[in-house]
């Protein structure tokens, strides 16, 4: 492929897998600079957790970011939660628009706010419409694990869309942390098709995260399935002196395969501050006796895997 | 300066042996706690002899003698339907330096308490929280976690303390803290740090130019077993800094065996300190003198 100009149909709607071509353009439509895992021998590097706030945000800048901090692949959540249909499907409709410009490197995921009426068509539009690749949500005085989820969780299933659930301890939403306990996802397992990844390792509920995790990924091996359906957003969420304990806990119970790097920055904005917690959790994972291929695949491939349809 | 920030009394103790005992034990400040309210009377029998007014006047003579060193919070039980004026009460006419709650039964977040803590944040007093795994009031630790104090947000002036830092949900109890002492410096702003990567906030958490007014304090009274103290103690420090931190020991009496008490305990946790290299002055402040921030004082 040279260009988005150019993708298969499959590439269009957001469900590209192939990294392989050598140039890409920008929003403006100006040729880019490739990706990290453009380059022969080099590393494919991915943020499965980039926040866009609402109002003005252009493909351009990010993109060019990305090429000079060598990052391949984002998913973009979209802005704020929704108190409104209208309002939901605007900030569906923005995201749409900014993933657009390079819907290979740009993975939009749309934050929905569940408890609106018209989700379940929403969810649908956003598939089948915008293209968009995921869900975002976030518990806000409701529970994962409450039944009005279950029409909502079976509309994601069938549309083959993998979510990002926020969980651990919240800085916004009032007092919103205790809906948001690993546990409350155990849900999902009625919907076997369904994947989602637990953001920020659950922190303070990290063993209570893994715990989860893990019952997902033993009924993966004994059901045959190609990966879990329960994942770990290894997003930070954990103050420093925690980290590496978390990430031990994680690797030495759930594994690499399970674990996705992201890094909770906003878009527009400064992402420099990537490298530098890229470079963290590398010199940890290494230190906690990972493989280079180990890394790569939590700092890069997963997400690939993750994206994929059970 | 030494104080405890935690310790329970029967009622009727006699302030002179409190005071002797504070001596002995090197104690410049002590807040005692009010035996469990007539509603909780049924599942503690036997620490319950008198009425909860007789209570509070008991408390009363006992803060009388030295108001600067004795701190007396009253035990309320905000299900009750006077737990407002109860609150006034306790503080303007007995002179009780803060309030004591045990989620029985019933969850911080819910509204019906909210007038109990508006009156409480008018009254610029601090409410010591139960937290963690509890031993009395039959099947009761799931109404204590410490997220569900996170409804304290709404009552911008109250302060509060989550005693034995929530054990067994320390790492809940330290997130919960570290959520409210960040977002108060992120409104700050003072903090190149933070202001740049927030994911980073721990870095300049002991630099005292940065420092911010705390509302939710751990309160490290154990709860935590021994083989988790060490640990609990630096995960403390670490993430929220000597200014948010406030030592007790959970004693049972005021008027005997309190420096024996203190002894153990508080020589455990500056020892610990001392291992994890923390300065002498942050050891003052958490063992000492936070308790004063606490109480509104300083």
């Amino acid at each position: 492929m040279g260009s988005t100009t150019k993708r298969s149909a499959k590439d269009a709607k957001g469900n590209g897998r192939d990294l392989g071509s050598t140039t890409r353009r920008n929003g403006n439509g100006a040729k880019r600079n490739r990706g990290l895992r453009e380059k022969k021998g080099s590393t494919m590097r991915t943020d499965c957790h980039i926040h866009v706030r609402g109002g003005k945000c252009e493909a351009g800048p990010i993109l060019e970011q990305m090429d000079r901090l060598k990052i391949d692949k984002m998913v973009l959540m979209g802005s704020g939660a929704a108190k409104t249909p209208a309002a939901q499907k605007k900030s569906d409709d923005e995201l749409s628009k900014l993933c657009s410009a390079d819907r290979r490197r740009l993975v939009g995921f749309a934050r929905i706010e569940p408890q609106l009426a018209g989700t379940t068509d929403e969810i649908r539009r956003c598939r089948e419409k915008l293209g968009l690749v995921g869900i975002k949500m976030l518990p806000d005085h409701w529970a994962p694990c409450d039944e009005f989820m279950h029409p909502v969780y079976k509309t994601i299933e069938a549309m083959g869309m993998p979510i990002i659930f926020h969980s651990g301890i919240l800085w916004g939403n009032a007092d919103s942390s205790r809906f948001c306990r690993p546990a409350n996802y155990e849900a999902v397992i009625f919907f076997p098709k369904l994947k989602i990844a637990l953001a920020h390792i659950g922190w303070p509920w990290v063993d209570e995260c893994i715990a989860v995790v893990d019952r997902f990924v033993d009924m993966a091996k004994r059901d045959g399935r190609k990966s879990s359906q329960v994942w770990i957003d290894c997003t930070p969420g954990t103050p420093p002196v925690y980290r590496k304990e978390a990430l031990r806990k994680a690797l030495a119970v759930c594994g690499a395969p399970v674990m996705l790097y992201g890094s909770d920055l906003a878009v527009p904005g400064d992402l420099s501050i990537i490298a530098g917690r890229m470079e963290t959790d590398i010199r940890l994972l290494r230190e906690l006796g990972c493989k280079q291929e180990e890394i790569d695949m939590v700092l890069g491939s997963n997400l690939d895997r993750f994206l994929e349809a059970e | 300066m030494r104080s405890d920030c935690h310790v329970h009394v029967r009622g009727d103790e006699k302030s002179e042996d409190i005071l002797r005992e504070m001596d002995r034990a090197g104690l410049d400040l002590v807040c005692i706690i009010s035996s469990a309210p007539q509603s909780q009377v049924l599942e503690m029998p036997a620490k319950k002899r008198v009425s909860d007014l007789e209570d509070m006047k008991m408390m009363g003579r006992m803060v009388e003698a030295d108001r600067e060193r004795i701190k007396g919070f009253w035990w309320l039980d905000p299900t009750v339907p006077d737990a407002a004026d109860l609150v006034e009460r306790a503080v303007a006419d007995y002179g009780c330096s803060g309030i004591k709650m045990i989620p029985n039964h019933w969850h911080v977040y819910e509204e019906r308490f909210f007038p109990a803590y508006e009156r409480i944040e008018k009254m610029n007093v601090p409410i010591l929280f139960h937290t963690g795994i509890l031993w009395g009031n039959n099947d009761c630790s799931r109404f204590c976690h410490p997220a569900d104090l996170e409804i304290l947000e709404r009552f911008p002036k109250l302060r509060f303390s989550m005693a034995h830092i929530g054990w067994p949900w320390t790492d809940e109890g330290i997130a919960v803290a570290d959520r409210f002492k960040t977002m108060a410096r992120l409104k700050d702003g003072r903090d190149p740090e933070i202001m740049k990567d927030v994911v980073r906030r721990n870095v300049n958490v002991h630099e005292a130019r940065y420092e911010v007014p705390i509302r939710c304090f751990g309160d490290l009274t154990p709860g935590t077993p021994a083989a988790y103290r060490r640990e609990q103690l630096q995960l403390c420090y670490e993430v929220l800094g000597a200014d948010a931190l406030v030592y007790g020991t959970d004693g049972s009496s005021a008027d005997r065996n309190l420096a024996e008490r203190e002894k153990f305990h508080r020589e455990r946790d500056e020892r610990i300190f001392r291992e994890l290299g923390v300065l002498e002055a942050d050891i003052e402040r958490i063992m000492g003198s936070n308790v004063l921030k606490w109480l509104g004082k300083k």
